[in-house]
């Protein structure tokens, strides 16, 4: 009998040894992992531009200032400090004597020149070439209109850096926070073929030298990515992490998972039906807080029917905003009447065309587009890209729009790219939007919507809003230019290109172990300053 | 010398079949809308002008033209989302991680599918017989979509005794297999049965029967080998299919493999990475449907000669 039941107890044993203990083992205490919800298409922080490689490089790469992870106030980064002129035209920046790359170089004011210089190459193709914009002369270099030398940049010595802007730029320390604003290592771009191309591999691990508190470690494409402590940044011995784990985790529910078997310390997302649930958990994991986004739809401006503002207005007057942030966010906090969310870079909008749900404005607005009960509407097409929350939303505004104004309105779903090319083509009636600021400042939303901005996806273009946004970029007081972007607002609100349903939250769950995560607007983190128990 | 000259015209049919492949997937994607760059935020004029440049985005032809003269040399050309990567350091990044996954599963699904199969060939009539039928039909009912979740919630998230992503490590793949397999194991128990019951049937078993010859010496040495040949025609077209990659299991437990490389640049329109994976798939496809010709032909004298 015993004999018999020895390759059972075997069996049973292995199956013990197996499966004992906790998942995820591998990554030590001191590691850091942190859901990253995309693969980073690049970690070259001039060519990047979507969230998940930013997230990466704000580890990598220290800018010439931080941001205080609580406050969003710019704090000394790469120079440890800095002097503005009396006209807020010209910046000083000090570098700090202890900054070095990893590879032990020191940081020298040339590599902030030389990042400039690169990014202005048109050649490089960078899509956030414009955050260089506010440096005199430099639109018109990238232009081809005027030599490199006169291009407000210089190194006054070696560690010391002085930036001349083409008008006062309130936001420009903001600005400089921007993983576009990272200093490059010429060198190493150089000896990998980088400095120009974008298929070079000086960002791969053992390539890629950066200035940050961490240096990459390892790239698996589709798997993770780490990054490890820079022996030679002054953070290196403050009791940070020692690694940062990235997963590019795609499907909600697996993140969600991972986080629960406790293999993520945070999560990139929370879906919205375990809100209600998380929020009533004593565990305190859930993070909430307002971001620098706003969902909108776009009106097509340049063919009927929504080219007629009263339309656009009766569409927009008909939305129960507070339905649906119920549906999304689980909270009627976010409903958005007008476009920039409170509280970006010290604006309010107090305007007067505040949106709310009006049907009875709505149906009169509608009557006087020469539409009264919808009568006579020609068919009109909502498009979004395939997200099971951008078809919540469609559906929701459908029934709305069907409700209180009687017009039935088509859905069609496309692919991302699909939607992106039919966006970009002018081929929609309403199509899905939104917004996520790069830096704290209106200007990164109302500037969407000015005539000869390549993302004024509804062709709208109106004398007074760019006459208000013209202003708003030369006025030196600060008080008279957030009034002119209040005008421009109201001037926005009232004539509708864009339809504001909900601002963005950030959303993330955080593990009991991790301290110092601190949700902010840009959800910003300093890795170096988390801590671990 | 029938089996070497079919071995070669089936080579040159997979030389044209890859072709006519890659082709066809080049011509289908400039058909559809989007193209790799664009982005939520709109590039500039200038700024999308110079990547089509960087990347010899030109006339639709010479794009054609420069292509398959760098297959021919073996370079599949530069992932245009991943950027700084080249197909084929993606391709050999991940094709090892899904052709692992497929291997464990198609090994547990032969193993179990076959034997069970016998087993039930074998066994007598009743209610486990009927059981394991009603069983086999059950797991072939339940799609990976629904039983790999549930197994990662189960086994992962409520009872810690699996890793619930990631691909490393022998704990963190027994799940995606025990999620893969058991369809396969199902359908193959299934064909094989009713492949056995089928030879088991015939004159020339009885035969062998009548004339003395052992049960076990019929069953392995005349019924198996005839009985097994529709599970081997099955398991052709299936192990292509699941050695290259299985995008359900790859994003419900974060592997990173080819399913999830290949939807990941369809929605990106990484047009390079694309034709890559899909020439890969063709090339797999026809090797594991030679590999299936082949050892039927060598279990089945008649087809050698076909």
């Amino acid at each position: 009998m015993e004999a018999r039941l020895w390759p059972c107890a075997l069996a049973l044993s292995l199956l013990a040894a197996g499966c004992g203990g906790r998942s995820g083992g591998e990554d030590g205490a001191g590691t850091l992992r942190l859901g990253n919800a995309a693969e980073p298409n690049t970690l070259d922080p001039q060519r990047m531009m979507d969230f998940s490689p930013i997230f990466i490089a704000r580890g990598l790469f220290e800018c010439l200032v931080l941001l205080d992870d609580a406050t969003l106030c710019p704090l000394p980064g790469a120079a440890e400090r800095w002097e503005i002129s009396e006209d807020g035209l010209v910046y000083r920046f000090f570098l700090r004597p202890d900054g070095r790359w990893s590879n032990g170089e020191p940081v020298v004011a040339e590599d902030f020149v030389q990042a400039a210089r690169r990014i202005l190459s048109p050649r490089l193709a960078s899509p956030t070439v414009d955050l260089y914009f506010p440096l005199k002369n430099a639109q018109a270099h990238y232009e081809g209109r005027v030599p490199w030398d006169e291009v407000g940049i210089r190194a006054r010595d070696r560690m010391t850096l002085e930036i001349s802007l083409e008008r006062p730029t309130p936001y420009f320390l903001a600005l400089l926070a921007h993983p576009a604003w990272s200093p490059i290592p010429r060198p190493c771009i150089e000896a990998h073929g980088g400095w120009e191309r974008w298929d070079s591999d000086w960002t791969r691990p053992g390539n890629l030298v950066s200035n940050g508190p961490y240096r990459l470690e390892e790239w698996r494409v589709g798997d993770r990515i780490a990054i490890g402590k820079n022996p030679f940044h002054r953070s290196a011995g403050d009791g940070g992490p020692e690694r940062v784990i990235f997963f590019p985790i795609v499907d909600q529910q697996t993140e969600q998972n991972a986080f629960d078997c406790g293999e993520l310390d945070a999560t990139a997302t929370v879906p919205a039906e375990l809100l209600d649930e998380l929020r009533g958990r004593a565990d305190g994991t859930l993070q909430e807080t307002e971001s620098l986004g706003c969902f909108y739809y776009l009106c097509n401006c340049s063919r009927p029917p929504l080219d007629n503002g009263h339309l656009r207005r009766a569409l927009a007057l008909a939305i129960d905003r507070e339905e649906l942030c119920r549906l999304i966010h689980r909270d009627v906090r976010f409903a958005a009447g007008n476009l920039v969310p409170a509280g970006t870079g010290g604006y309010r909008y107090g305007g007067r065309e505040t949106l709310g749900r009006d049907p009875r404005m709505a149906r009169e607005e509608l009557a006087a587009a020469g539409f009264p009960g919808g009568a006579g509407l020609p068919p009109m097409t909502l498009t979004f890209n395939h997200s099971s929350l951008h078809r919540l939303v469609a559906q929701a505004v459908q029934e709305m729009w069907r409700r209180e104004l009687g017009i039935a309105v088509e859905l069609r779903c496309e692919d991302w790219k699909a939607f992106l090319h039919s966006r970009r083509v002018g081929n929609f009636a309403i199509a899905r939007g939104g917004w996520v600021g790069d830096f704290n400042d209106p200007l990164t939303f109302l500037g969407l919507f000015v005539g000869d901005s390549p993302n004024n996806f509804v062709r709208w273009r109106d004398e007074a809003y760019d006459g208000e946004m013209r202003a708003a970029e030369e006025e030196e007081d600060r008080g008279e230019r957030l009034r002119h972007l209040e005008s421009a607002e109201d001037r926005l609100l009232r004539e509708m290109p864009i339809i504001p349903l909900y601002f963005e939250t950030h959303k993330r769950r955080v593990a009991e172990r991790v301290r110092g995560w601190r949700p902010n607007l840009l959800d910003y983190h300093l890795y170096q300053n988390v801590r671990l128990r | 010398m029938g089996l070497c000259s079919h071995l070669l015209r089936r080579l040159l049919g997979t030389l044209a079949v890859l072709w006519l492949v890659l082709t066809l997937t080049f011509a289908m994607l400039r058909c559809i809308p989007g193209g790799p760059f664009d982005a939520e935020r709109e590039l500039p004029t200038e700024v999308a002008r110079a990547l089509q440049v960087s990347y010899g985005r030109g006339p639709v032809l010479s794009q054609y033209g420069r292509y398959l003269g760098g297959v021919l040399r073996g370079d599949l050309g530069p992932s245009y989302r991943q950027s700084g990567w080249s197909v084929r350091e993606l391709l050999a990044a991940k094709w090892p991680v899904s052709f692992e996954l497929g291997l464990y599963t198609m090994a547990l699904a032969c193993c179990g599918g076959i034997a069970l199969g016998c087993a039930l060939l074998l066994g007598r009539p009743g209610l486990p017989h009927r059981l394991c039928l009603r069983s086999c039909t059950l797991l072939l009912c339940v799609p990976a979509i629904v039983l790999g979740p549930l197994l990662n919630y189960l086994l992962s998230c409520k009872l810690h005794w699996f890793p619930s992503i990631g691909w490393s490590g022998w704990r963190s793949k027994i799940l995606p297999v025990c999620t893969l397999a058991p369809c396969y194991l199902a359908a193959l128990a299934q064909i094989t049965w009713q492949g056995m019951r089928t030879e088991y049937g015939r004159a020339y078993v009885r035969t062998a029967l009548a004339k003395g010859l052992g049960e076990g010496q019929v069953f392995f040495r005349h019924v198996f080998a005839n009985g097994i040949q529709p599970a081997i025609a099955y398991l052709g077209p299936t192990c292509s299919g699941v050695l290259s990659g299985t995008f359900v299991v790859e994003n419900v437990f974060h592997i990173p493999g080819l399913g999830r490389l290949l939807m990941e640049a369809i929605s990106g329109r990484d047009h390079t990475v694309i034709v890559g994976v899909v020439l890969f798939y063709a090339l797999l496809i026809s090797i594991c449907n030679l590999v299936a010709d082949v050892l039927l032909a060598l279990l089945n004298p008649r087809l050698r000669g076909a």
